[in-house]
């Protein structure tokens, strides 16, 4: 048995602000976060909110970030996290209390994307669901518990953005429809801030706890879409519209891009796209600012040149290098891999590109350096 | 926006930016192995862009440059969730910025030639 403390995520409607409380647990080599916290719950603080169910990652309910990274706490156990757990709730959803956030515009989405592969047969006979749940609707494997939807970069910030799990359902209509229109589903999709959105990060498919790929869907609706699959004209559904308040208040904006908690290599390879375009963007202006010494005749341009041949100004070379050569590389593989090439295997493919990255990068500073010395 | 818009947008920046790489690489193979070492002075920039040929794919690199540029800043601004008023008035601003970019690169082209 060790101690661990929980540092846990505090808010209640009417807070001016949320804060974090420390609790220490006792914690045996198989206890999982969602006991300790239960724990916690029963024996130091009965006011804690937390949602559970099942136990058993069924049920998708617990889903919540720990140490940065979401997780279903029913299935996370506590021993590998260190002396210090600090215990939050999921991104980019409403907040309810403390560890719950409002599910109920996530399941919105569901419901537009078709309610793919409807598995009523699940429903034991002579099973008596509650009211208002008639039906056991649920997609294949997805838990529907939103850790993608907090993972998510764009999510953070676009309020009309689909969203992962959602377009990873319209895919499995399109893939296996069961009766439904795969055109409907498609047409969905095919909008500014549905499949056209997602900019490729696959961190839906690296929180996922049930190998849904998310991420790989979206890749393989773009596909299909550039294919030409004919598409029926769009009925307006309401997740085009402006999310309500209370959802887009809740999203975390531009701050989850740098949030470096429990971030794999696709997020940061989408953090450095966007980084080193608006860099390139800058720099496109600053060079055509400096091209206008050409108009002005020799003399402004030949000075200017001298100052160019600078080590100083060489070494900004080599940083305008490094972007020029990483957003170009990753710009491949995020066009390829968003066409659905190889996006089972994105994250080598973005490997071998950094490699590619690396031998010209020291061609390239090598050149420069030989500029330095006069060569 | 129309439905099409989002796939037509996409497709322009995925291809423009496959286009670019194989530009820029012409770009800089051109500026420092086909312009005997480089180009060091006023005289070497003339001379350089006095080829047809060249002043061909620079004028293609610069409209191409400057096309995805312009869906860069979209896409990014896009993803800070506009209004639909704002995201009107955002197609217009970098439009705007593309034109700028083009017009701008033309004229210096036409100042240089012109010697």
């Amino acid at each position: 048995m060790s101690t661990v403390t929980l540092r846990v995520f505090r808010f209640k409607q009417g807070d001016a602000a949320p804060h974090y409380d420390t609790f220490t647990v006792t914690a045996g080599p198989r206890t999982t976060v969602l006991e300790a916290l239960q724990a916690v719950r029963r024996d130091q603080d009965p006011s804690l909110i937390l949602r559970h169910s099942c136990h058993h990652a069924s049920c998708g309910t617990c889903g919540m970030r720990v140490n940065g990274h979401e997780v279903l706490a029913c299935v996370t156990p506590l021993a590998d996290l260190g002396p210090v757990v600090t215990v939050e709730p999921l991104q980019n959803a409403p907040l309810v209390a403390d560890l719950v956030v409002d599910m109920h515009p996530f399941y919105a989405t569901f419901t537009q994307a078709g309610m793919p592969l409807v598995r009523t047969s699940d429903n034991l006979a002579g099973s008596h669901p509650a009211p208002g749940i008639e039906t056991l609707t649920r997609f294949e494997n997805c838990l529907e518990c939103g850790l993608c939807l907090s993972a998510c970069p764009v999510v953070a910030t676009d309020p009309l953005y689909l969203g992962p799990a959602a377009m990873a359902a319209a895919w499995r209509v399109v893939q296996e429809p069961r009766g439904a229109d795969p055109a409907q589903a498609l047409a969905w999709v095919d909008q500014e801030h549905g499949c056209w959105r997602c900019h490729l990060a696959f961190e839906c498919s690296t929180v996922c706890p049930n190998d849904v790929q998310p991420g790989q869907a979206i890749a393989a609706l773009r596909q299909r879409l550039v294919q030409g699959e004919p598409a029926p004209p769009r009925p307006r559904p309401a997740a085009a519209e402006p999310a309500p308040s209370p959802a887009r208040a809740a999203r975390r904006g531009l701050r989850a891009w740098f949030d470096p908690r429990g971030r794999d290599v696709g997020y940061w390879a989408f953090v450095l796209h966007r980084v080193t375009g608006l860099a390139l963007v800058f720099y496109l202006v600053l060079h055509l600012w400096v091209l206008r010494l050409l108009a002005r005749g020799p003399q402004a341009w030949d000075d200017f040149i001298a100052l160019a041949r600078s080590p100083l100004f060489l070494a900004l070379d080599g940083v305008l290098l490094f972007g020029i050569l990483f957003h170009g590389l990753n710009g491949l593989r995020v066009a390829l891999v968003g066409l659905g090439r190889g996006a089972a295997r994105h994250k080598a493919l973005f490997w071998a590109l950094m490699a590619v990255l690396v031998v010209a990068l020291l061609v390239g500073v090598a050149a420069l350096v030989a500029v330095v010395h006069g060569a | 926006m129309n439905r099409d818009a989002g796939k037509f947008w996409w497709l322009v920046q995925a291809f423009s930016g496959v286009a670019l790489v194989l530009l820029l690489g012409m770009h800089f193979i051109a500026q420092h192995y086909v312009a005997q070492g480089g180009l060091r002075t006023y005289a070497d920039v003339v001379a350089y862009l006095d080829s047809p040929w060249v002043l061909a794919l620079e004028t293609l690199f610069l409209v191409v440059v400057a096309v995805h540029a312009a869906l860069g800043l979209r896409a990014v601004a896009l993803d800070l969730g506009l209004a639909r008023g704002q995201q009107r008035l955002v197609d217009g601003a970098v439009a705007g910025f593309a034109l700028a970019v083009v017009f701008y690169g033309l004229w210096l082209f036409t100042r240089i030639g012109g010697g």
